[in-house]
């Protein structure tokens, strides 16, 4: 009995215990540990140790069908309320930025020249939009220059 | 005597792949199926990385949640239960450490930890030989414990435990035969 036949056995003992090894495997290993003590000795205690475990306590199951299923949906389909919820934003920026349009003013310089919004920050945030006071949009602001609230601002719109 | 060759895949394994497809696309039928089959393989495994079962419980569940949760990002490079299981111990981790900080107690991963609160000397004898095996078991070195339980009681090959334990399929195979080689000596 060479220690490479041992070392061969021993591997595939989690297998055998359990019948899943090959058919020839579980022939060669059962004849090995009826010659090997050692191995024997091993094949025992992997019996054993395939036992060796709390089983699932009671409810465990249960309550974690129960937490899966209040858990918002990741799906791509669009469940009813999902369509309807989504409707209403889309309905609620399309008046914002018609009420938008009512406000803006063009500018005197003539064409190319951007069409701003007579909003404050928080207002233009509202709507997405950027305000005609907004240092980004006069390039003046370095990152640095801005405050809390408007890198989050930033953010955001980048992230979006 | 040659070396196993690769085993087929097995019907458990096959049978996964249009459950988790459906799952990812929003069956919910589906989805509680992959819970039901595979929660006692996560509780398992968190179980033997925390010795208190509530909080074993509570990253079992945590493991299931952030699964279901990521299962758009399962390419199928490894089983579905094998990835699970990563996200499993993962999960056992962070809780065994949140608990830890909480606590100011030693995080319950060390080989001197007791077991499951047992004295293994005086309750040796008035055990089962499964529990005896069991409380041993607690006794190894993280590592060492979770190659052997991955090994014996999931029946993961090495290249899945290297997968579970984020280490090398060699160090899987070293550190399941020291385990075992331990195991023999805490028993005699």
């Amino acid at each position: 009995m060479s220690n490479y036949d041992c070392d061969v056995m021993r591997d595939l003992l989690p297998a055998f215990v359990r019948n899943e090894a090959l058919p020839h495997e579980q022939a060669s290993v059962q004849l090995h540990i009826e010659l090997c003590g050692d191995c024997a000795r091993e094949a025992e205690l992997v019996r054993l140790l395939q036992h060796a475990f709390d089983p699932l306590p009671a409810g465990l199951e249960a309550r974690v069908l129960n937490a899966v299923r209040a858990a918002p949906s990741k799906s791509t389909r669009w469940s009813g309320p999902a369509r309807l919820a989504m409707a209403a934003t889309v309905a609620i920026t399309m008046i914002g930025g018609a009420f938008a349009i009512n406000h803006l003013r063009t500018s005197d310089a003539g064409p190319g020249q951007l069409l701003t919004a007579e909003f404050d920050l928080p207002s233009a945030a509202l709507f997405g939009w950027v305000a005609d006071g907004d240092p980004m949009l006069h390039g003046g602001a370095a990152l640095d220059e801005l405050t809390v609230e408007e890198l989050e601002l930033l953010l955001a719109e980048l992230d979006s | 005597m040659t070396r196993p060759h690769r085993r087929p895949k097995s019907a458990r394994a096959s049978e996964e792949a249009p459950l988790v497809e459906k799952a990812r696309q929003g069956d919910a039928d589906a989805r509680d199926a992959l819970v039901r089959r595979y929660m006692p393989d996560v509780y398992r495994v968190t179980r033997r990385i925390l010795s208190d079962s509530e909080l074993a419980e509570d990253a079992a569940q945590d493991a299931v949640m952030n699964a279901l949760g990521a299962l758009g990002s399962f390419r199928g490079d490894a089983s579905f239960r094998t990835w699970l299981l990563r996200i499993a111990v993962n999960a056992a981790r962070s809780v065994g450490r949140r608990q830890s900080r909480r606590r100011e107690v030693s995080l319950v991963l060390a080989e001197d930890r007791p077991s499951r609160g047992v004295d293994p000397a005086t309750r040796a004898e008035q055990v089962t030989e499964v529990e005896r095996v069991s409380v041993q078991l607690d006794r190894l070195p993280t590592k060492q414990r979770m190659a052997v339980s991955l090994r014996v009681q999931e029946g993961l090959s090495y290249a899945e435990i290297a997968t579970v334990l984020d280490c090398t399929e060699g160090a899987a195979r070293v550190n399941y035969h020291l385990g075992v080689k331990r195991l023999r000596e805490l028993l005699k």
